[in-house]
């Protein structure tokens, strides 16, 4: 039984722990402001500026999964060394509260860095369109299409692994993800059934005027889903709460 | 559910275990353990591994037995998990919860959590316990000494307003002040019709509790005092040369008398009757006889519950 009551308790909880540590912060407010402008200011990447929708849908995507994937591991894998999630076990929590409540702490902290980043978008000149208010779908099926495998890091190995795994995949994801540099048709083909590049391509809808056809966030939606089915079922059947 | 069918529905016991057991994949665990617990204190003791952790965190649902039951007020734990009701506040001995989080913020958070709960105890405020367990309000939780981090967790396992509370190891590392200043904040902060389970590897724990007493020895009851009559008990210990052959002086002595070498030249004498005098001069005189230079004599009387459970434990080290 899920009590709404004391699964907003948890959430509010996890959220303002994680909220108040300084490398959330830089992981994602600064380092996704930073990408926005080097990406819509600077000829760096790529060899020329990109157009703010464009650079938005990016920055959204890198925030989202380093909140949903990311920290997630990352605190969940500590969590579980400091024998927190033992702790709530003797709580009147549920384990599917504590676990929700986790990925929802995820969802609002990727919220957070959204509306950051938005902000900066609109100072830098960005026109909204009237489907912003479903970024926030975006957001939600982002962090579950990771938060699976986020889970399962952190409940199979040691906290210090999870630490430099869940950050060398987060830096592989931005090099080679297709999200921050493209690569050729053959290459974005495949990538495209990946949830980087899908939750990009999904925001990416919602933020520009362009439309890329049903057909392609339907795609995206469908990519989100199965990966975070097959995340959690994973995580559901290999997680060890010590 | 009422707040009286919390506690009346099938049994008078808080908890209840019916040959209880959890074997683990590598060894140890317990094994058919048949007890109940009702309000009071318990003092739960035994050597590294003899199964208190195990049994504790059966009963507070943390763990799923192998075999046998276990329920409180008669129903199983996953029942009242399930209905969100908290029956047991629990302390356990290792982990520090939410390291980055100030002691405060923990209890303010639970305080949260269990206020629209159904219970059957009062539940202390924050601000009783942050003052009768002297919490430190500003240092981090990850910076907590040992002894803050216990206080901190028995104020954690309170604040539930749970009907039964258990306690692991809650004075491992306390020096004996801080271990006594800690049980006399339990006696004043723990409701009378409270069930308070406290395991503990420091046999002067019990002369503080004064409560019941059960030993665990290799996963079973090994002693309990509902059960068992205690005995008063006199010891004799001193040290001397190693292999004196102690037969003469089982003769010389009474036949109650137990007499045995625990280590390497340290000799330990039991006695049901007072040690007095003569019975010092006996021994000094009969080590004379084989030889033997006499050391280190130290004579006691301990309370018969804390003598036969050292017993007990002592064979238990002794194999």
């Amino acid at each position: 039984m899920i009590s709404s009551r004391r699964l907003s308790i948890q959430t509010k909880w996890e959220f303002l722990l994680n909220a108040r540590n300084s490398e959330q912060a830089l992981l994602l407010v600064l380092i996704p402001i930073v990408i926005l402008i080097v990406l819509t200011k600077t000829t760096i990447i790529g060899g020329e500026k990109s157009g703010l929708p464009l650079a938005l849908a990016t920055v959204l995507t890198v925030s989202t999964l380093a909140a949903g994937f990311t920290s997630l591991a990352i605190a969940t894998a500590f969590e579980r060394r400091s024998e927190t999630l033992v702790f709530l076990g003797t709580t009147s929590l549920t384990r599917a509260e504590v676990v929700l409540a986790k990925s929802l702490g995820s969802f609002l902290l990727a919220v957070f860095a959204g509306l950051f980043t938005i902000i900066v978008a609109l100072v830098l000149g960005w026109t909204p369109t009237f489907l912003i208010f479903l970024i926030p779908f975006c957001l939600i099926l982002g962090v579950f299409s990771v938060g699976g495998f986020a889970y399962l890091l952190a409940g199979t190995l040691r906290a210090e692994a999870v630490l430099a795994i869940a950050n060398g995949i987060f830096v592989l994801v931005l090099m080679f993800g297709g999200i921050i540099f493209t690569f050729g048709d053959s290459i974005t083909n495949v990538l495209q059934y990946f949830p980087p590049l899908a939750l990009k391509d999904l925001i990416q809808y919602f933020v520009s005027q362009q439309n890329p056809g049903s057909t392609s966030v339907i795609r995206a939606i469908c990519v989100l889903v199965v990966w975070g089915v097959a995340g959690h079922l994973l995580a559901f059947r290999f997680f060890k709460w010590r | 559910m009422t707040q009286a069918d919390l506690q009346t529905q099938a049994s008078p016991w808080a908890i209840t275990c019916e040959n209880l057991s959890l074997i683990y994949p590598g060894g140890g665990g317990i094994s058919e353990l048949n007890l109940d617990f009702g309000p009071g204190i318990t003092a739960i003791v035994g050597n590294n591994g003899a199964g208190k952790s195990t049994l504790l965190e059966l009963i507070a649902g943390l763990r799923a037995p192998t075999g046998g039951s276990i329920s409180l007020f008669g129903r199983s734990p996953n029942h009242w998990r399930s209905s969100g009701i908290n029956q047991v506040g629990v302390a356990l001995q290792d982990g520090r919860p939410y390291p980055s989080a100030k002691p405060i913020s923990l209890l303010k958070y639970l305080d949260d959590l269990y206020a629209h709960s159904q219970r059957s105890v009062s539940r202390p405020t924050v601000e009783f316990l942050v003052d009768a367990f002297s919490l430190t309000t500003k240092t981090l939780i990850k910076n907590l000494s040992g002894g803050e981090l216990q206080r901190l967790k028995c104020a954690a396992a309170l604040i539930a307003g749970a009907p039964i509370l258990i306690l692991d190891e809650p004075t491992a590392g306390l020096d004996p002040q801080g271990r006594r200043d800690l049980y006399n904040v339990l006696e004043l902060v723990v409701p009378e019709q409270s069930t308070l389970l406290v395991s503990t590897h420091i046999l002067e724990d019990l002369e503080i509790m004064n409560g019941r007493v059960i030993a665990l020895k290799s996963g079973r009851v090994a002693y309990d005092s509902n059960v068992s009559s205690g005995s008063s008990a006199f010891y004799m210990t001193f040290t001397s040369r190693a292999n004196i052959e102690l037969t003469g002086l089982r003769n010389a002595l009474a036949e109650d008398v137990v007499i045995s070498e625990k280590m390497n030249g340290h000799y330990s004498i039991t006695s049901n009757s007072p040690i007095d005098a003569a019975f010092i001069t006996t021994v000094m005189n009969f080590c004379a006889q084989m030889g033997a230079d006499v050391s280190q004599v130290n004579v006691r009387e301990r309370r018969g519950v804390l003598a036969d459970v050292e017993d007990l434990l002592l064979e238990g080290g002794a194999q």
